[in-house]
């Protein structure tokens, strides 16, 4: 709208062209749950009064509001249309009228308006779309590809776009499995997961290459925000009907091809160039958090893949107090962080997301200065007033939700966004992967303290929301922020056990056990273990351990299939017990007094 | 609220319009200072005619029922007081409100934004207090032949002196609107009733009723009042070559045609879309006229479109152009328009489309004209 108030200046415009033209004058009102007739009413009196002050033959202006459908009907305030969109005895209004809804509105209002039907686009418009955002290649000579090479297979380009339209047809209409398909997903992910398809893709003239591996990418980028299963089955309808008739396809056939959330999340956050969503054309993105008390939030700040601080984190309390302001002062430090080309994480802020739809839907105005320099604006409403603001390419913005407030989120909002569901397990197994094979002590270890965690849970623990939450947090804990590989070991000698073990604990976690519990764990192992390890034991108790030797074998120890010598077999077991041992103790403090008592007769407690 | 005075059958409008917002009003302060104008132009009025006449002041309230003091509205009404202060004798109430239907909730509200509901038919009303209701009466609306016959007045009123509409066609465009409104109303009732057997489960008297009752109000005289207002817009202001020479009764008949499809055709979902389409073909047409809406509107889009700068990454599919179409001949018609559809769907792109096209001056060059002149002009 910049460039339209820039550019047709009526009779004073610099082109002759667009001095025969009207003035066109829009004002936008970006409707919310709250908007109140108030609001609406100063926006038509805006328009009229402009309307009135000018020849209406070389000025036209007009209301459009968006997301009409928004304020609660419960409010009634759009009851003020009835009188804004008619004169008096029905005669014309003052002003024009475009009015957005995704629902039809009452029939008080939808009378007096002229209602256009926008279905789900028919087959013809969306292989239309698909052919215009899948194939066409910009350049000086504007061509579209004709083949597409998929997994070594050539397709031809319209029937491998036409395969994917009637896909995502039948997972609309589907009515088994994915019958929430049609309420969770829309139009708008499946033009970004075709805008991914190509910008994963490598174009050689007219034909596109692709495989199965890019089609899976793009759809952990715009089909995701859903349960695992789920999104095998939707990659699943996708690639099915992509390849041969005689390769036999099960969503089981996907199960190595997707990267675990956590990954998913930080390419998409953090990808490669540091591009912002912006500057790469992709959407903002949506956390879903299942943990229900942020820690994901948490979590991946920890990580690195979230960098939160009182700049950038934007949470609206649900305290009635001060309401008002705190709205005024999350969308002021938004506004803020867009002109910055600061990075945005909302989080709770349910009550004044429609003030931000344009940006969310990235739907900018570029204005292009005197030195040829392009600046992005997008209309922020405070109040349902919208206001332009100036937006940094570098800008980007995450919306984190918890998965109970989820059902309430309507569809133009869920479309927006690039969805992605998070769980406490998820971070736990991202993080287990990067210790290789050592995981594999922690999971043992976890298989131990969750069977104890069983046992006590029958007679209360206090702080367990849920017994697999809270054992996944504690391991959680023990993640280092990196692997610290061993120091390298040049000089030969023998090194305690103790301190050996002790080393091994803290470079692949954050205890920092003492001395004394490793003893106490090298007794009970030496009962535990067999005949010949226990007395491998004993002698290395005794007489040390070759240190060079030993570090080896600990680095052994991280790559998968390594060989299992005796050596290696003690230290892990050793280092098994001991990280059971303090994680059972961490968990115990937890526990209520008379669930441990209650419970003191099992093994596992002494 | 209307006032108008009576003085012994005479007429005299003395306040236009005055408006009260009976949702805001939760105390009873503006309503006292509403009453207190009244008495004042009231007591103007008394003193310009003398005493030997006492006007009788009505009062009407229009949908009252979505009031936020329906307490007050029924102290207004059945009581004739006031914050219980007694109303004026020659003061008569009349209120208007919208039947109570309610918005059919589905399990899922996100279903509700998928736009696959068009017909709607529910009013956001309080349900009327017991004693109200008692005096409650049902206005009704135009009946099938009523509606017809005001039809055929409306139209012979637009026609009339004019030499190129002759009678037989006005008859025969007589039949093509109120078929039109007839349709709807059937393609509502229906697609209403699916609807509610989906909701229920099953399906009984009451639910045919309800079906019906909320079909009842998809189309209303001021769809034929629109579709007159747009008629005249194509056909005198808006001149696309699509439509044909002036003068010709072809001309009139394309123009009518372009106008029922922006009224009711392009409110229609597509199953609906085909049949609406049947039912215009069925209709009897001169020979060597046509009634082939489908035809003249994909040529009035494609006349539109061509002219419009559509920027290049944007595919130029039918719901594009029938959303860019319908933003250019609303805004210049001044016509409210309603988009309705899915999240994605090009609702919001395409008025800015428009808009830039607009402002750019890639429209054909007959707005030049035309712009001018009917915007100046009133209807």
């Amino acid at each position: 709208m910049n460039i339209v108030a820039d550019n047709c200046n009526g009779e004073d415009s610099s082109s002759p062209f667009y001095r025969k033209h009207a003035r066109l004058a829009l004002y936008h009102y970006q409707c919310s749950k709250k908007s109140t007739s108030k609001e609406l009413l100063a926006v038509f009196d805006k328009a009229t009064q402009r309307q009135n002050r000018v020849d209406s033959s070389k000025h036209r202006c007009f209301v459009l509001m968006d997301e009409a459908g928004l304020p609660e009907e419960e409010r009634e305030s759009l009851k003020v249309l009835h009188y804004l969109l008619e004169g008096h005895m029905s005669a014309k209004a003052e002003v024009g009228f475009v009015g957005i809804s995704n629902h039809v509105l009452d029939a008080a209002k939808t009378n007096r308006c002229v209602v256009l039907l926008r279905e789900e686009p028919d087959e013809a418009d969306m292989l239309s779309i698909a052919r215009g955002v899948l194939f066409n290649i910009k350049g000086e000579v504007y061509s579209r590809a004709h083949q597409v090479d998929f997994g070594g297979e050539l397709v031809p380009a319209d029937d491998f776009a036409r395969s994917l339209c009637q896909s995502y047809a039948d997972m609309l209409h589907d009515d088994g499995e994915l019958h929430w398909f049609d309420t969770f997903f829309g139009l708008r992910d499946l033009i970004h997961f075709f805008k991914a398809l190509r910008s994963n893709s490598t174009l050689e003239g007219v034909k596109m290459t692709l495989s199965v591996q890019d089609v899976v990418r793009a759809i952990e980028r715009n089909f995701n925000g859903v349960s695992p299963k789920a999104i095998r089955l939707i990659a699943y309808h996708f690639l099915q009907p992509l390849t041969s008739s005689n390769i036999y396809w099960s969503p089981r056939c996907l199960e190595g091809a997707f990267r675990d959330p956590v990954h998913v999340i930080q390419h998409a956050l953090q990808p490669s160039g540091q591009v912002s969503s912006l500057t790469s054309g992709t959407r903002f993105k949506l956390i879903i958090d299942e943990s229900g008390d942020d820690s994901i939030l948490r979590l991946l700040n920890i990580g690195g893949i979230l960098r939160l601080s009182k700049k950038s984190m934007f949470k609206l309390s649900r305290m009635p107090q001060d309401v008002a302001l705190e709205e005024l002062r999350l969308i002021s430090g938004v506004k803020f962080a867009a002109l910055q080309g600061k990075t945005a994480v909302l989080s709770q802020t349910e009550s004044i997301n429609e003030s931000f739809y344009d940006l969310f839907n990235q739907h900018f105005q570029s204005v292009t200065g005197r030195d040829g320099s392009v600046d992005l604006y997008t209309n922020i409403a405070v109040e349902g007033v919208s206001r332009r603001s100036l937006v940094r390419p570098e800008f980007e913005c995450v919306v984190h939700v918890n998965e109970l407030d989820l059902p309430l989120m309507p569809a133009p909002f869920l479309n927006r966004f690039e969805k992605f569901r998070l769980t406490i397990k998820d971070v736990l197994y991202s993080g287990w992967e990067g210790l290789g094979e050592l995981a594999v002590i922690f999971k043992r270890s976890r298989q131990s303290v969750s069977h104890l965690a069983s046992v006590l849970s029958e007679c209360g623990g206090i702080g367990w929301v849920n017994n697999e939450k809270t054992i996944d947090s504690l391991f959680i804990d023990l993640l280092p922020d990196s692997y610290s590989s061993s120091k390298v070991r040049e000089t030969g000698g023998t090194c305690n056990v103790v301190s050996l073990i002790i080393e091994v604990v803290q470079s692949i976690s954050t205890l920092r056990p003492m001395a004394n519990d490793l003893l106490y764990v090298i007794d009970m192992a030496i009962d535990y273990l067999n005949d010949e390890d226990s007395e491998a034991l004993r002698l290395m108790s005794r007489e040390g351990v070759d240190e060079v030797r030993a570090w080896q074998l600990v680095e052994t120890l991280r790559a998968p299939g390594a060989d299992m010598t005796q050596l290696s077999r003690i230290v892990r077991n050793l280092v098994q017990m001991l990280v059971t041992r303090m994680t059972v103790r961490r968990m115990l403090q937890l526990a209520t007094p008379e669930s441990v008592f209650a419970a003191r007769y099992v093994d596992e407690i002494e | 609220m209307w006032i108008h005075l009576l003085p012994s059958g005479t007429f005299w409008k003395v306040l236009s319009r005055s408006r009260l917002q009976l949702r805001n009003c939760v105390e009873a302060r503006p309503w006292l200072s509403f009453s207190s104008m009244v008495s004042y132009h009231l007591y103007g009025v008394i003193c310009t005619v003398g005493n030997q006449l006492m006007p009788t002041c009505s009062s009407a309230m229009k949908e009252f029922n979505t009031s936020s003091v329906l307490g007050l509205c029924k102290e207004v009404i059945i009581d004739h007081t006031l914050a219980g202060q007694p109303l004026a004798e020659n003061i008569v109430v009349i209120a208007a409100c919208n039947p109570a239907r309610q918005q059919t909730i589905t399990v899922n509200p996100r279903e509700r934004d998928l736009a696959r509901d068009w017909v709607g038919g529910h009013y956001q009303v309080s349900d009327l207090p017991p004693s109200v209701k008692k005096i409650k009466w049902a206005f009704g609306s135009l009946n099938r032949d009523q509606e017809k016959e005001f039809i055929l007045k409306r139209l012979e009123f637009m026609a009339d002196g004019d030499c190129s509409m002759p009678s037989y066609l006005r008859v025969a465009l007589t039949e093509f609107i109120a078929e039109s409104q007839q349709a709807m109303r059937t393609f509502a009732t229906r697609s209403k009733r699916d609807g509610l057997i989906r909701e229920f489960g099953e399906t009984s008297e009451q639910v045919d009723e309800l079906a019906g009752s909320r079909a009842q109000s998809i189309v209303s005289l001021r769809d034929i009042q629109r579709v007159f207002s747009l008629f005249d817009f194509y056909s005198s202001y808006l001149r696309l070559s699509s439509i044909g020479d002036a003068v010709a009764a072809q001309t009139h008949r394309n123009a009518m045609l372009l106008a029922i499809a922006t009224v009711y055709y392009l409110r229609l979902d597509s199953h609906n879309r085909t049949e609406f389409l049947k039912m215009t073909r069925s209709l009897p047409a001169e020979q060597g006229q046509k009634n082939d809406l489908q035809h003249v509107l994909d040529l009035a889009m494609d006349e539109v479109i061509a002219a419009t700068e559509i920027p290049p990454a944007i595919a130029v599919t039918r719901g594009l152009k029938e959303n860019v179409f319908m933003t250019f001949v609303c805004t210049l018609s001044k016509s409210p328009l309603m988009m309705v559809g899915p999240p994605g769907a090009s609702k919001v792109r395409s008025p800015f489309v428009f808009i830039s096209s607009m402002i750019f001056g890639f429209l054909m060059p007959f707005l030049l004209d035309s712009i001018g002149e009917y915007c100046g002009g009133q209807l």
